[in-house]
C-alpha cells in the first residue's frame, strides 16, 4: 500500500508565532514535541512545523516574555519542558491574530474580484 | 516587565546563565527526539531505525543550537569580542611588526600628550574663581609715548573705583617683597597688598577666619593679614588657632584674620612664572599718594563685569571717567602724558612669547605623530598585501567586507590602544624632564596627566587607529577574489590602490619632515644671530647678589648709603676681586622705566626711559665703556647738583649735534645734569630693540621705587661663583639681617634671559630629528618591501644583461620619486610655517632661503641613505634565484 504523502505546506513566514502562542492558549501547558504534534494534527497535516524553527521561536519567545517554562513529567513518567502562556502572551497573541485577520481579509476582498 | 526593557533585562540574565540555558536545551532536544522515537517505533519502523529516522528527521541539532544562541546573544558585542581575540592572536604572531608600530606610535602619543598636559596646565585650566569669563583686566597706556602696559596711580585707581558703574566691584592690587621676621628664621616672602574689593570681585572667601574689609584699608588702620593655605600649611602645619596672632612684615605686626582655601593664589596663575603670594594684606594709600596723579603707575586692577555689561560698554565708561580727571588736572595730563584706558578678559600672566611657543611646539608634535602614523599605516598596508589570500579565501566564505574592515580596524585598535598605553608613559617622563625648564616665563611644575590629558590620548588613539586602519581596509575591499586566490604567496603583493597610497603616505612624510626642518632651521639662525647680538657688557667672572634694604630697618637714605659703602668697601677687600658695584636693577633681568623732559621742551613733552641707580664703579665692573665724560665720584652727594651717566643712544637721539655732556633734562622734580656718556646696552630682552638709558648714582638720588640692593662683583676667577659664600658672609658681616636672595653670576643671569627660546629650539630640534628618522625609517621599509615585490622583475633585468650599477640606479631614482612630490609640498608648509612663527623670529626673513634649501638638502639626504641598503641588495640579487623562485 502507497503511503499517501499528505500536501504539506510550508508554515507562512510570520505566523508561526501566532500559532504556537494559539496552540498554548488552548492546551494549557505543553512541552516542545506536544506542540508540533498539535499544529499538524490540527491542521490535518497541512502545517507541519520543523524542529529547527520550533525551538529557534520557543526560544524567542521566551526572550520576548510571551511565554514561560518549567521542568516537569510526563503522564509517562518522562521530563519533559512545559510552555505556558504569560500575560503578555496572551496579549500578542490577541494582537498578532487581530492583524492576521485584517491582512486575510484584504487578501480575499482581492481575489474576490473578479 | 513589559517590552523592550524586559527583553534587555531577560537578555542579561542570560548572559550570566548561558550554560544553564544551553544544557536545558539540549536536553529538551534529546528529549524531543526520544518522543520521535516512541512515536516512530509505534507506527512504523523497528526501534534503532526508528531511532536513525528521528534523529534524520529532527534535523541539525548544531545549526538549532546556533540559531537558539542567536536569539540570546548580544551580535554586536560578540563581534567585537572576537575581532578582539583574533586581532590579538594575529598580532602576537608577528611580534617584531607588533612591536615596530607599538613603539612608533607611543613616541608620537607620547610626545603629543605630554605637549598637550603642558598647554592645559598654561592656557586651558581654568580659572578657580566663579564666573571667570566676567573677571576683566583693567590697565592704561601712554600711547603717545608709547609705553605699553600701566597700572594707574593712587588718585586714577579711586576714579576708576568710585566713577565707573560698569562693574559690580574693583579692586586694585600689588605684588610686594616683605621681609618675615620673628621666631622664626628671616625670609622674604611675597605679599599681594590688594583692595578689600579683591574678594568680592573674585568670589572668594577664606575658608577660616574672614577677609578684610574696607574699613581696613586707611593707612592709620589696624594691620591685618590673611594667610595663604601654602603658607598656613608650612609656617604653622594648618593649625587652626593661628587666627589672632601675629606676624611680623618688615618690622611691623599684622594681626592673621583669615587662611584662604587651597589653590587660591591670585594673582598668580598655575602656570605664572614667580611666587604665588603668600599672603594677602590690605592696599592702603597714604594722603600724599592720593595726590600723585600720573606717576607710581603701580595698582593693577581686576574687576567683574556688572551682569549685562559688555566688554566694550566697560571701556567706554573706563573712557568717560579717565578723560574726566584727565580734565581736572590738565595741568599734568598735558603734552606726551595722555591716558587711555584699556581692559581684556583677565588671565593670569605669563610670558608673552609663551603661547605661540607652545603652539608651535604643539604644531610640531603633531608632524611627528603624522609620521609615525603613516609609517605604521605602511607597514599594514605591507601586512594587508601579504594577507591577500587570507583575506579573500575570507570573503569567498561568505564575510562582508563591513566585517573585514572591522576586523581590521579591531587590529589597528589594539596596536593603537597599546602604543597608547606605552605612550602614557612616555608622556610621563616627558613632562618630568622638562619641569626644570623654562622657568622665567613660565611655572610647568603643574603640567601632569590628568582626566582631560587622559580624555586627549583617548580621542588621540581613536583618531590614529582609524587613520592607520583604514588604509588596509579600504585596500581589501577592493580584491579581486580569482586573482589573489590564484597566485602564489610571493606574487600576492599590494593592490595598484594601495601602492598608490603607499606612495601618499610616504610623500605625506616627507612633507611633514621638510617643514620641521626648516622651522627648525629658521628657529636655529635666530637663536644664533641672537646670541651674537653684542651685550654692550662683558659678562664673564662678574658674580651678583641680590639684597634688599627694606624701609623699616633702613629708615633713612644715610643709613642705607653707609651700609652700601661698607658692603662695597669689605667685598672689595677680598681675594681674587677686581672691581665692585651696587645697583638697583640688573640688565636682562630687571627693569624700570621713567619719564623725563629734555631742557627746552614744553614742560609736559615727556619721553620714557629706562633707569638703574649706580654706584660710581658700575660701569668699570660690568665691562660698559665710558664713551665721553666721567663716572660717578664721592663729590656727588645728595647736597650737590644732581648728575647722571646717559647712554649712547639717549646722546644721539635728544643732542643729535654736538655733546650731550654738560646739558640737562628733568626728572622726579630735579634738574639732572648729563656728565658721562656710556656705551649702549640691552637693558631688556636681547631681542628688543636699545632705549634711552639714565644712570644716576645711587649715593646722590634717594630710590623712592625699589628697596633692592644688587652687588655685582667682578672677579678674577673663572668661576666667580666660588666667592658666593665669602660674599654673602661679607654682606652679613655688615648687616646679620640683610636678606641675600639669589646668588649668582651675571652669565647665568644672560642665560636665563634666552632659557625660553633656547628651550624652543631644543625641542623643536629633538622632534625634528625624531620626525627626520622616522621618516627615514619609513622610506627604508617601503623601498625594501618593493625590492622583495620586484625580485623577479630585477632579477629578469639582470639576466638581461643590466648591470648592477643600473640597478642600484632604479632602485635609487625610486626612493628620490617618492621624495620629490613630497618636498616640493613641504617647501610649501614651510613657507607657511615660516610666515606662521615669524614673531618668533629674530634678524631672519621668514622665507629665508637657507633654511628652505637646507630642510630640502637634508630630506635628500636622507632619502639616499633611506634607499642605499634596498639599492644594494636589488643589484646584487642573483637572477638564477630569483626566477627560479616562481
Amino acid at each position: 500500500m502507497a503511503v499517501e504523502q499528505p500536501i504539506r505546506d510550508e508554515i507562512p513566514p510570520g505566523t508561526l508565532y501566532m500559532l504556537i502562542l494559539k496552540t498554548l492558549a488552548r492546551g494549557g501547558e505543553m512541552h516542545g514535541f506536544e506542540i508540533a504534534g498539535s499544529i499538524q494534527q490540527i491542521s490535518e497535516d497541512v502545517l507541519r512545523v520543523e524542529e529547527g524553527s520550533l525551538y529557534p521561536a520557543l526560544q524567542r519567545m521566551l526572550l520576548k516574555g510571551w511565554v514561560s517554562a518549567e521542568w516537569g513529567v510526563t503522564p509517562g513518567n518522562r521530563r519533559a519542558r512545559y510552555y505556558k502562556l504569560t500575560r503578555a502572551g496572551r496579549k500578542q497573541l490577541e494582537a498578532e491574530l487581530a492583524q492576521f485577520q485584517r491582512i486575510n481579509q484584504a487578501i480575499v476582498r482581492v481575489i474576490r474580484m473578479a | 516587565m513589559e517590552g523592550w526593557l524586559g527583553e534587555f533585562r531577560r537578555k542579561l540574565t542570560a548572559l550570566v546563565r548561558r550554560k544553564q540555558i544551553e544544557a536545558d536545551l539540549e536536553e529538551e532536544m534529546r528529549l524531543h527526539v526520544q518522543f520521535r522515537v516512541d512515536r516512530e517505533s509505534e507506527t512504523n519502523f523497528p526501534p534503532d531505525e526508528a531511532k536513525y529516522a528521528a534523529q534524520r528527521s529532527f534535523g541539525n541539532t548544531l545549526m538549532i543550537k546556533d540559531a537558539c544562541r542567536e536569539v540570546w546573544g548580544w551580535p554586536l558585542l560578540e563581534g567585537c569580542w572576537q575581532d578582539l581575540r583574533y586581532g590579538l592572536r594575529i598580532l602576537r604572531r608577528s611580534p617584531v611588526f607588533t612591536a615596530a608600530a607599538v613603539i612608533t606610535l607611543s613616541l608620537g602619543i607620547g610626545a603629543n600628550t605630554a605637549m598637550f598636559s603642558v598647554i592645559e596646565a598654561v592656557l586651558f585650566r581654568p580659572l578657580p574663581y566663579a564666573e571667570p569669563e566676567r573677571l576683566v583686566r583693567v590697565w592704561q597706556n601712554e600711547p603717545r609715548m608709547g609705553s605699553g602696559r600701566l597700572g594707574a596711580a593712587p588718585p586714577e585707581f579711586v576714579s576708576y573705583r568710585d566713577g565707573t558703574s560698569a562693574f559690580s566691584s574693583l579692586a586694585g592690587y600689588q605684588l610686594r617683597s616683605y621681609d618675615l621676621t620673628g621666631d622664626q628664621e628671616p625670609e622674604q616672602i611675597r605679599a599681594c597688598r590688594a583692595t578689600a574689593s579683591l574678594f568680592a570681585a573674585l568670589r572668594v572667601q577664606p575658608m577660616i577666619g574672614r577677609a578684610f574689609s574696607q574699613g581696613e584699608e586707611p593707612p592709620g588702620a589696624a594691620r591685618v593679614v590673611v594667610l595663604s593655605y601654602r603658607f598656613w600649611s608650612d609656617h604653622y602645619a594648618k593649625d587652626p588657632s593661628v587666627l589672632g596672632s601675629n606676624i611680623r612684615l618688615d618690622e611691623q605686626p599684622y594681626q592673621i584674620i583669615g587662611i584662604m582655601p587651597a589653590g587660591f593664589i591670585f594673582p598668580s596663575g598655575e602656570a605664572s612664572p614667580g611666587e604665588p603670594p603668600a599672603v594677602w594684606i590690605p592696599l592702603s594709600f597714604t594722603r600724599n599718594q592720593l595726590t600723585e596723579w600720573a606717576s607710581s603707575f603701580d595698582t593693577s586692577i581686576v574687576a567683574r563685569l556688572r551682569d549685562g555689561v559688555s566688554v566694550s560698554q566697560a571701556k567706554e565708561d573706563l573712557r568717560r571717567v579717565a578723560n574726566e580727571f584727565q580734565r581736572e588736572h590738565s595741568d599734568t595730563y598735558s603734552g606726551n602724558i595722555m591716558l587711555d584706558p584699556a581692559i581684556e578678559p583677565w588671565e593670569p600672566q605669563v610670558g608673552e612669547d609663551v603661547p605661540l611657543t607652545l603652539w608651535v611646539l604643539s604644531g610640531a608634535v603633531g608632524f611627528v605623530l603624522l609620521i609615525a602614523c603613516a609609517n605604521v599605516a605602511n607597514l599594514l598596508l605591507a601586512r594587508a598585501g601579504e594577507r591577500q589570500r587570507e583575506i579573500s579565501i575570507r570573503r569567498a566564505l561568505g564575510v562582508t567586507s563591513m566585517r573585514l574592515m572591522s576586523q581590521m580596524l579591531t587590529e589597528t585598535a589594539i596596536l593603537t590602544v597599546g602604543g597608547g598605553l606605552l605612550g602614557c608613559a612616555v608622556a610621563y617622563g616627558m613632562i618630568q624632564l622638562t619641569q626644570a625648564a623654562w622657568t622665567n616665563e613660565i611655572n610647568l611644575t603643574t603640567a601632569k596627566i590628568d582626566i582631560p590629558v587622559l580624555l586627549f590620548v583617548l580621542a588621540l588613539c581613536g583618531a590614529t587607529a582609524l587613520f592607520c586602519g583604514l588604509a588596509p581596509g579600504w585596500t581589501a575591499r577592493s580584491t579581486d577574489l580569482n586573482d589573489a586566490i590564484k597566485q602564489s604567496t610571493r606574487q600576492s603583493g599590494p593592490s595598484r590602490s594601495s601602492r598608490r597610497l603607499v606612495r601618499l603616505l610616504v610623500q605625506a612624510e616627507v612633507a611633514c619632515s621638510v617643514v620641521l626642518l626648516i622651522g627648525s632651521g629658521l628657529l636655529l639662525r635666530s637663536f644664533i644671530h641672537l646670541i651674537q647680538v653684542p651685550l654692550g657688557f662683558n659678562p664673564e667672572h662678574v658674580l651678583v647678589i641680590r639684597t634688599d634694604f627694606n624701609r623699616q630697618r633702613y629708615t633713612s637714605a644715610e643709613g642705607r648709603h653707609q651700609a652700601e659703602h661698607e658692603i662695597e668697601r669689605r667685598l672689595f677687600s677680598l681675594p681674587g676681586v677686581t672691581a665692585v658695584a651696587v645697583t638697583t636693577h640688573v640688565p636682562l633681568a630687571d627693569e624700570r622705566r621713567i619719564g623725563f623732559v629734555v631742557d627746552g621742551s614744553p614742560p609736559d613733552e615727556f619721553h620714557w626711559a629706562d633707569n638703574a641707580l649706580v654706584s660710581p664703579d658700575y660701569f668699570r665692573v660690568m665691562g660698559i665703556p665710558l664713551l665721553s665724560g666721567r663716572t660717578f665720584s664721592p663729590e656727588d652727594t645728595p647736597d650737590s647738583p644732581s648728575v647722571a651717566v646717559i647712554n649712547e643712544y639717549m646722546a644721539k637721539q635728544y643732542w643729535p649735534q654736538g655733546d650731550a655732556i654738560g646739558k640737562g633734562f628733568r626728572w622726579g622734580g630735579r634738574h639732572i645734569t648729563v656728565i658721562g656718556i656710556a656705551a649702549d646696552i640691552h637693558i631688556g630682552a636681547l631681542d628688543k630693540p636699545v632705549e634711552p638709558s639714565i644712570y644716576n648714582s645711587v649715593y646722590q638720588v634717594e630710590s623712592g621705587a625699589t628697596s633692592s640692593g644688587v652687588f655685582v662683583v667682578r672677579t678674577s676667577l673663572t668661576d666667580p661663583m666660588r666667592l658666593s659664600k665669602t660674599a654673602q658672609a661679607t654682606i652679613w658681616s655688615v648687616d646679620q639681617g640683610l636678606p641675600t636672595l639669589g646668588v649668582t653670576t651675571l652669565h647665568q643671569v644672560v642665560s636665563a634671559s634666552l632659557a625660553l627660546r633656547r628651550s624652543l629650539l631644543e625641542l623643536a630640534v629633538g622632534f625634528t630629528t625624531l620626525a627626520l628618522l622616522l621618516s627615514l625609517i619609513g622610506i627604508y621599509g617601503v623601498l625594501s618591501y618593493a625590492v622583495t615585490q620586484r625580485v623577479q622583475e630585477i632579477g629578469l633585468r639582470i639576466a638581461l644583461g643590466a648591470n648592477p650599477g643600473s640597478i642600484t640606479l632604479l632602485i635609487a631614482g625610486e626612493g628620490l620619486r617618492l621624495t620629490a612630490g613630497g618636498i616640493v609640498l613641504g617647501l610649501l608648509g614651510g613657507a607657511i610655517a615660516g610666515r606662521l612663527i615669524a614673531t618668533l623670529l629674530f634678524d631672519v626673513r621668514a622665507l629665508d632661503l637657507i633654511s628652505l634649501v637646507g630642510g630640502a638638502t637634508m630630506i635628500l639626504m636622507a632619502s639616499f641613505l633611506a634607499s642605499y641598503l634596498p639599492a644594494l641588495r636589488a643589484s646584487r640579487i642573483d637572477p638564477t634565484v630569483a626566477l627560479r623562485n616562481e
